[in-house]
């Protein structure tokens, strides 16, 4: 059959991208390059420009002042009490993610490798993103109804003769802000860690075995390597969702351990007081941050690494 | 067998359209598509008369009458929007739009300098109105959230206020008692041992601060040089205080909104807090009843009021509606309806002789008793001498909200 000659500006349009790969290559990267350049950097590039402005007569006003990072910081004699929240973030984000990596781990284990082949593994893995088909203000509040002194386990706690009145420090309390973050975070951390199990082949499980792996030496020395990308992005997701939270120490965060603000609240606090250079600054750090842990990733790891599960 | 275009051919192999019909289909739906448009556009932008919109009442809620009985046979439909009642926010809205798109504002007391300093509000001569001398001296004369400090201007219309003090449960603080016991007359009890851990001040800085300044400047505790004015130093004083109460375990939660509030009395969780007399009378309808009191404080009481403020949209193009709904506020219906729902005292004593006369009105039934009292007792608290109106809009904001922000984290 002979080839037919093209005539149609979309036939002549083909033609030239066949011959030109590159042109065509360069054609389906320019979009999602422009969508990223306007929809993420320039954003964040604005907000870190707006951390050096100031604020006059209830207006940003373009300039450059380091103010805002100075107060931050507390340089030059200033309260560091802002730092102090920053600081006692990172380490409720710490704690809070080395918990649900417990929690997280075990669960995807029992799922991803003990249940592997039976057909309640994906539904009980599904009862876990339940809880996120309703509002995640009435999740938080629900805890409230639960922990609060009269609430549930109060309630059964002392009906049953355990305790002789409320237990303390149950509610408006760093712990019941782990709680709530907990319950909001942990399937956070169970999917992707599930993801990485779900790819480890039988037969390396096997293997193992048959060389005389104990049950132990399989989980630590052939299980977490594996699953160590899922490890990594699930725990990423929970630092920076604890970071960037300021629902569940609202409502369950308490005055006495200085529970009820984290950094996200500061930033909400700044915005409505109109300190908007000092709310750029504090995101801007957080940014930096970010930035900071993706590089040491990278330098650990290899950001293809992500890309294995 | 007809061979069909080339291009034609590329295009639509398997699909049975062609992509010059695609293209007239696109094309024919980009018109229509546009038509539309600029027909809705035109409908939702159809020229009206000025009197057929609504008045358009941006404010607190607390001012929020919920029914407009007796005001639309003359005064047309009123819109009612929800302000914050952040001083901040509401000062940005209406300089950004918030003039050109709100008839009427009222917004927190003390507000009304930088309101009109910022050409937001106008001065409409509320003394016209024809209800004006029937407003309780206590707000009409020497009332700071109606009258422009610089030029002595009455620029608002007294409709909703109050004295905030603090809420008890008698029961758990007083035991076997059932009446409030020592204690129960000062600010003192929010931070006192008998409330240690169950003691709660509210997350805001607007109504709380005041409260502290009161307790330790009346108090001679710490020096405050004026309780309704703070400097940097009396906020570092009440920030040094505060910290040091919170640090001991004094305070269980800072919270924050309505339902927030009922529910940390009615559970329990806290005994005392700085909080809104309605939510005292809240308590007293749980079931069971909660013999809840609020606090009548030697220290004084802090005042707040809502005016109304015109602004010049207002003024130029709804002057006499506003006028009418401004005189609404002062009569019997909108008061007896306010002080039914909210408990709060209105500006004249027509409330009570309104719920008198018709004590099944709409919005009722009316108990004349319970507005009689509660005009007799909030006009006391503006008539005692003691009691301060706190500035919502003070030169030094910012070190208010640094030092609130500081305390409550």
């Amino acid at each position: 059959m002979a080839s037919r000659r093209p005539s149609g500006p979309f036939d002549q349009l083909a033609e030239y991208f066949a011959d030109h790969p590159r042109a065509l290559l360069s054609l389906q990267i320019v979009p999602p390059l422009v969508f990223v350049f306007f929809f993420v950097f320039v954003p964040l590039a604005s907000i870190f420009a707006w951390s050096f402005w100031t604020v006059e007569n209830n207006r940003l006003v373009p300039g450059f002042s380091t103010s805002a990072y100075e107060e931050f910081l507390g340089i030059g004699g200033l309260p560091t009490w802002r730092l102090d929240i920053f600081l006692k973030t990172l380490r409720i984000a710490v704690t809070q993610t080395a918990i649900a990596l417990v929690l997280g781990f075990a669960i995807a284990y029992f799922v991803g490798i003990k249940m592997r082949g039976s057909k309640y593994a994906l539904p009980l893995l599904l009862l876990f993103a339940v809880p996120f088909l309703t509002s995640y203000l009435l999740r938080t509040l629900s805890w409230y109804i639960v922990l609060q002194s009269r609430g549930l386990i109060n309630t059964v706690l002392q009906s049953i003769g355990a305790t002789n009145g409320p237990l303390p420090g149950l509610l408006f309390s760093e712990f019941s802000v782990h709680v709530g973050l907990l319950s909001t975070y942990l399937p956070f951390m169970i999917f992707p860690i599930w993801l990485a199990m779900s790819r480890i082949d039988q037969t390396v499980l096997a293997a193992s075995a048959d060389l005389g792996g104990r049950p132990r030496d399989t989980l630590f020395r052939v299980v977490v390597p594996l699953a160590l990308p899922g490890i990594l992005i699930g725990s990423i997701f929970v630092f920076v969702g604890v970071l960037g939270d300021s629902v569940v120490p609202e409502i369950l965060g308490g005055a006495t351990d200085s529970s009820r603000t984290l950094i996200a609240n500061l930033i909400d606090k700044a915005i409505s007081g109109q300190q908007y250079p000092m709310a750029a600054a504090i995101a801007s750090i957080i940014l930096l941050m970010a930035i900071g842990l993706i590089w040491g990733w990278e330098r650990a790891f290899g950001l293809k690494k992500i890309g294995e599960i | 067998m007809e061979e069909k275009p080339q291009g034609q051919q590329a295009v639509s192999e398997g699909r049975g359209v062609s992509r010059r019909t695609f293209m007239k289909y696109v094309g024919v739906g980009a018109v229509v598509a546009a038509g539309v448009g600029v027909g809705a556009y035109a409908y939702l932008n159809r020229p009206s008369g000025v009197s057929a919109a609504p008045l358009q009442w941006w404010g607190i809620g607390t001012g929020n009458p919920e029914r407009w009985d007796g005001l639309n046979d003359a005064g047309g439909d009123v819109v009612f929007t929800e302000a914050p009642w952040d001083p901040v926010p509401v000062l940005n809205k209406m300089k950004a739009d918030g003039r050109n798109a709100y008839d009427v504002i009222s917004n927190a007391g003390t507000l009304d300098d930088p309101l009109f300093a910022d050409g937001s509000i106008v001065d409409f001569d509320p003394e016209t109105l024809p209800s004006w001398s029937k407003i309780y001296p206590e707000l009409r004369t020497n009332n700071p959230t109606i009258t422009v400090a610089s030029t002595g201007q009455i620029v608002g219309v007294p409709i909703v206020q109050n004295g905030d003090s603090v809420a008890m449960l008698v029961d758990e603080l007083w035991p076997g008692t059932g009446q409030p016991g020592q204690g129960s007359d000062t600010y003192g009890l929010l931070f006192d041992s008998l409330t240690t851990g169950k003691s709660s001040m509210e997350q805001s800085w607007a109504c709380a601060i005041y409260k502290v300044a009161n307790y330790l400047g009346r108090n001679h505790l710490q020096t405050i040089e004026d309780p309704a004015s703070l400097t940097t130093n009396d906020l570092n004083t009440i920030k040094t205080f505060m910290l040091n109460q919170k640090a001991a375990g004094q305070f269980k939660v800072f919270w924050e909104g309505w339902n927030t509030a009922v529910s940390l009395l009615a559970n329990k969780e806290v005994l005392a807090m700085d909080t809104w007399e309605p939510v005292v009378f809240a308590l007293r309808t749980q079931n069971p009843p909660i013999n809840a009191v609020y606090m009548a404080p030697k220290e004084g009481y802090y005042l707040w009021n809502i005016p109304i403020y015109m602004t010049p949209k207002g003024q130029s193009q709804t002057k006499d509606r506003c006028m009418h709904l401004s005189q609404w506020t002062l009569e019997g219906w909108y008061g007896a309806r306010i002080t039914t729902i909210r408990g709060y005292l209105t500006a004249t004593p027509d409330a009570i002789q309104y719920a008198q006369d018709n004590p099944n009105a709409g919005g009722g039934p009316y108990d004349t008793a319970f507005i009689q009292s509660r005009h007799t007792l909030v006009k006391q608290k503006f008539s005692d001498g003691v009691s301060v109106y706190g500035n919502q809009a003070p030169p030094n904001v910012q070190d208010y909200q640094d030092t609130w922000t500081q305390v409550t984290s």
